[in-house]
């Protein structure tokens, strides 16, 4: 890769310390995030991926701790970094938008004093032209009448309205990157994909990385341009998301894209797969997915490495699908 | 918002109606009230003119209904000690008791709400257990004890507080109190610690249930993804939100507040309504304990009143819907 | 069916108590508690075997020996090492002897409230609607006046004495038992099971007893402890008060209040140590019952 990376992650481990030991929700990760980038997360709820959002921002509360790996951002390791140090990056280079927009906002506090406080916290500035960069924002993520929104509170909103208020706090400080948990998963489908429309374009206009978060690879097929498969704490498959849309090597990414309603065919019975994810107390010895696999063999119950089909577009798997093919497309 | 102010009211004054009819069985039905106004060796000609006197030979929805005219025009009858009205006694000493009541809220808020939310935010850290430990103790110890103990230490031992009374009292924006002057300010720091204590206990209890339950929600984390301060989010986002219930429960339990300082009053010879109430069930002074009692139920009824709209003010959500509806 | 019911219940039970005496050993204040518990139990049941004097016996007690101070000899020998009082009685035997009235009146009143808290609480759950509805809303109003009012108030009516006071504290407490005990009775009864029992015509009372009762032991008994370390509070600050039991039999808060009139002249320690023996009783049952608590309903106790 040429393009200078904005977010390094190298063996990312989070861990929780529970009564029956300390278990792994995120278990070795690897991630690479360029400047403008947008990379979507795909996994089950419980896969791992919302705490290895939660990682990066710094925000993993007790019990839970990070152990292992790099987190370098623009080069600089912040998993060593001060409570300090992480208040002038969160909000400021790093922004976060959470699941549930009706949650993420304080009840009893109005729109516009939870909007102002999210740039005075890192710039010293008058709440005057804080106002105005507020303003903007509203106008930016399509909410009209400004001054009057800023006077309501969060209940006065619909769940979509809200989570534009959300997302105008997050590029409030136009951060290098931000990082979004299943934005829309709580929304409308219509105002689903407007929202998305949106923020494709807004992070378009001003150069912000993205990661985006979420359990359903369709969505992320709309806006990523890289995608990661997450399942039981580790990245199974990673790949421009073309390449991994046209020839996904991982079993669990085809059952993925599989059990997805646009590829079955009209009046068939939804395919999904077969069981659910591993208890962490209870994980297989070998590839996690095993167990629920239609081509695992004994070769499974040793972990598989992460290998490369094509240059970019990584498996970890002992018996890739497609693996002929990609390699015959790299030749 | 009217509408719902409206329903309460008239709730209100079912269950004070209620209530009258079980305050005059109980000074009626548990025996002969006569028996109370005469000397027990009268002769039956006496006994009956004071019956007639009293109105006690008519029947008793007829003595009821007096009973009612004369407590809505406030007539609540005289002490049998002061041969004065109930209610004016009442009157008089009920500043001294509010008094004592503002200031043991306004210490236990100011003293237990740090304490719990401080708990609340560091759930392992060994100062939270010793604020535990004696919010635990604050619940337990009894009251009175405490106040004795209170007198044997600053007062007996180290001679630094006056032992009993109201003090020297002044008049600011119209109010009397003792907490314009220092000589009242001494007098009333014993009494009013002693009157706070449960209620710090009970305040740290809540601030500290709230704030761990607070701490927990989406926004909060939202809030420090923003960037902000631990002591922006604190004061900003927690307290705000926490606030809700604990001025609920604190303004049902100003009630009990008064009532309590029927206790403290006693121990400091503080000159409220509690100290009068207390002497006359020694004294077996009716009227009054008829008086404070109807007082009591009605204060408690305007309270529940009074907090129910303060919730609705403090709280848009709910607010609001009023506004709609 | 019953009989599993019943018999799930008794296992809840044991279940209760294995898992109290477990804790016990794991946290020491637990283990305090319940070890302190045991030694007021047993001092106040066998006072007159315990205390060093009879102070109620006037043939021994002697004005003579009126505010000794704590460790000083009495006229008969005996060294009084709590002190003695202004009427010459030993302090130590008269907190044993008080702690005996405030026990016996702290548990009967709960014993009294808890059945008839518990005979309203199961009737309520039991017949629901209407007579649901209008005993719920007499426990409400009276919830809402604090019980040491209420009680005062009783007792101004009533008069003074060990039984009035018990009556009292009964009156102040059945509505918390009440409403503790319907509430785990409805859950019982939305269960289908009791819809077939209905059907199959079994007797109300075998269905009360058989069914609804079983559900509530556990939240009763720790209500029941609360409770009993909450009575004794208020019947102290009653005595003291001058309307709770007469000083021919003082509790640990009429003695308190005996001593409140030496306070200025610096005998502090006929106030202090009943106050003292007041306090750890009210503090251990307290520690005690919010571990039984957290036993009963693990998610209350965070």
């Amino acid at each position: 890769m040429t393009r200078t990376d904005l977010l390094s992650i190298q063996g990312l481990r989070t861990e929780f310390s529970t009564p029956d030991g300390s278990l792994a929700a995120v278990n070795g990760v690897d991630l690479e995030v360029a400047r403008g980038d947008v990379l979507g997360i795909v996994g089950e709820s419980g896969s791992g991926k919302t705490v290895l959002g939660l990682s990066i921002m710094g925000l993993v509360d007790r019990p839970g701790r990070v152990t292992a790996g790099r987190i370098a951002f623009d080069g600089t390791d912040v998993t060593v970094f001060s409570e300090a140090q992480w208040q002038g990056l969160r909000g400021n280079r790093i922004a976060m938008i959470f699941q549930d927009p009706t949650t993420s906002l304080n009840p009893v506090q109005r729109i516009g004093t939870q909007m102002i406080e999210a740039i005075q916290a890192h710039r010293d500035i008058s709440s005057d032209a804080a106002r105005q960069i507020v303003r903007e924002a509203m106008v930016r993520v399509g909410i009209n009448s400004p001054d009057e929104r800023l006077e309501a509170y969060p209940h006065q909103f619909s769940g979509g309205m809200r989570q534009r208020v959300v997302i105008a706090i997050a590029l409030l400080n136009e951060p290098d990157l931000i990082i979004a948990d299943e934005p829309t998963t709580a929304l409308d489908v219509t105002v689903q994909s407007q929202i998305l429309r949106d923020m494709r374009r807004l992070c378009r206009d001003s150069g912000s990385a993205l990661i985006w978060i979420s359990h359903d690879l369709g969505v992320v097929a709309q806006i990523a341009h890289r995608v990661a498969v997450m399942y039981a704490g580790r990245i199974v498959e990673q790949g421009a998301t073309v390449e991994l849309l046209k020839s996904p090597s991982h079993p669990y990414t085809a059952g993925l894209m599989a059990s997805m309603p646009a590829n079955s065919p009209r009046g068939q019975r939804l395919i999904s797969i077969p069981g659910g994810l591993p208890q962490l107390s209870n994980m297989p010895r070998g590839c996690a997915f095993a167990p629920r696999c239609a081509r695992a063999t004994e070769a499974c119950e040793t972990p598989p490495d992460l290998s490369f089909t094509t240059p970019g577009h990584a498996v970890r798997c002992v018996f890739p699908l497609h693996v002929g093919a990609a390699l015959d497309e790299c030749d | 918002m009217l509408a719902f102010v409206l329903r309460r009211v008239m709730q209100s004054v079912v269950v004070l109606f209620v209530m009258s009819l079980i305050v005059f069985s109980m000074i009626n039905l548990v025996g002969d009230p006569v028996d109370m106004l005469v000397n027990p060796e009268s002769l039956p000609e006496e006994i009956d003119r004071v019956r007639r006197d009293f109105g006690l030979d008519q029947p008793v929805h007829v003595q009821y209904w007096k009973f009612l005219m004369g407590a809505l025009s406030g007539d609540l009858g005289n002490s049998f000690i002061f041969g004065r009205p109930a209610l004016a006694l009442m009157a008089e000493r009920f500043p001294a008791t509010l008094e004592l009541a503002t200031s043991a809220l306004v210490i236990s808020v100011t003293v237990g709400l740090p304490l719990g939310v401080y708990a609340g935010l560091r759930p392992d850290g060994w100062g939270t257990r010793i604020i535990m430990g004696g919010s635990v103790l604050g619940i337990s110890i009894p009251t009175f004890w405490l106040g004795l103990m209170m007198i044997i230490v600053f007062s007996v031992v180290l001679g630094w507080l006056p032992v009993s009374g109201r003090g020297e009292t002044s008049r600011f924006l119209g109010i009397e109190s003792s907490a314009f002057t220092l000589d009242g300010l001494r007098h009333l720091v014993l009494p009013a610690t002693n009157l706070a204590l449960f209620k710090i206990a009970m305040v740290i209890r809540l601030a500290r249930a709230g704030t761990v339950e607070v701490m927990a929600l989406d926004f909060i984390r939202f809030a420090r993804a923003k960037g902000l301060a631990p002591r922006r989010i604190v004061l900003a986002h927690l307290m705000p939100n926490i606030l809700i219930p604990i001025v609920t429960v604190l303004g049902i339990e100003f009630g009990t507040l008064i009532a309590f300082a029927t206790v403290t009053e006693s121990i400091f010879a503080w000159p409220g309504l509690g100290k009068l109430v207390i002497d006359a069930i020694v004294n077996l002074d009716r009227p009054i304990v008829v008086a404070y009692l109807l007082f009591v139920v009605t204060l408690f009824l305007v309270l529940n009143l009074v907090v129910d709209i303060m919730y609705a003010l403090l709280d848009p959500r709910v607010r609001l819907q009023g506004d709609e509806t | 069916m019953s009989e599993t019911r019943a018999e799930s219940a008794a296992r809840q039970e044991s279940g209760l108590f294995s898992k109290l005496v477990r804790s016990d050993l794991s946290r020491p204040t637990t283990l305090i508690s319940g070890i302190l518990l045991l030694v007021i139990a047993a001092s106040a049941t066998f006072a007159p075997l315990i205390a060093p004097t009879d102070p109620y016996d006037l043939a021994t007690v002697s004005v003579l020996d009126g505010r000794l101070a704590p460790g000083e000899e009495m006229f008969d020998g005996t060294i009084a090492w709590l002190g003695t009082d202004g009427a010459g009685r030993d302090v130590l035997s008269a907190i044993i002897f008080g702690l005996r009235t405030s026990l016996t009146v702290a548990i009967s009143s709960a014993l009294i409230a808890l059945i008839v808290g518990l005979a309203v609480g199961l009737t309520a759950a039991f017949y629901g609607g209407r007579i649901d509805a209008f005993l719920m809303r007499i426990v409400d109003i009276q919830l809402s006046f604090p019980a040491i009012l209420v009680a005062l108030v009783l007792l101004a009516l009533l008069g003074k004495g060990v039984d009035k006071v018990i009556i009292a504290l009964a009156i102040v407490q059945w509505a918390l038992y009440a409403r503790t005990v319907r509430a785990a009775a409805m859950v019982e009864r939305r269960k289908e099971y009791f819809e077939a029992a209905i059907c199959l015509e079994l007797s109300n009372v075998r269905i009360i007893w058989k069914h609804l009762l079983p559900n509530s032991v556990s939240p009763l008994i720790v209500l029941a402890t609360l409770q009993t370390a909450h009575s004794i509070s208020i019947e102290a600050t009653l005595s003291f008060l001058g309307v709770g039991v007469p000083i021919t039999e003082p509790s640990l808060g009429s003695l308190i209040s005996n001593g409140f009139d030496f306070i200025l002249s610096g005998a502090y320690w006929i106030t202090f140590f009943p106050g003292v023996m007041l306090l750890a009783t009210v503090a251990a049952i307290n520690v005690f019952g919010d571990q039984l608590r957290a036993m009963v309903n693990p998610r209350l106790s965070r």
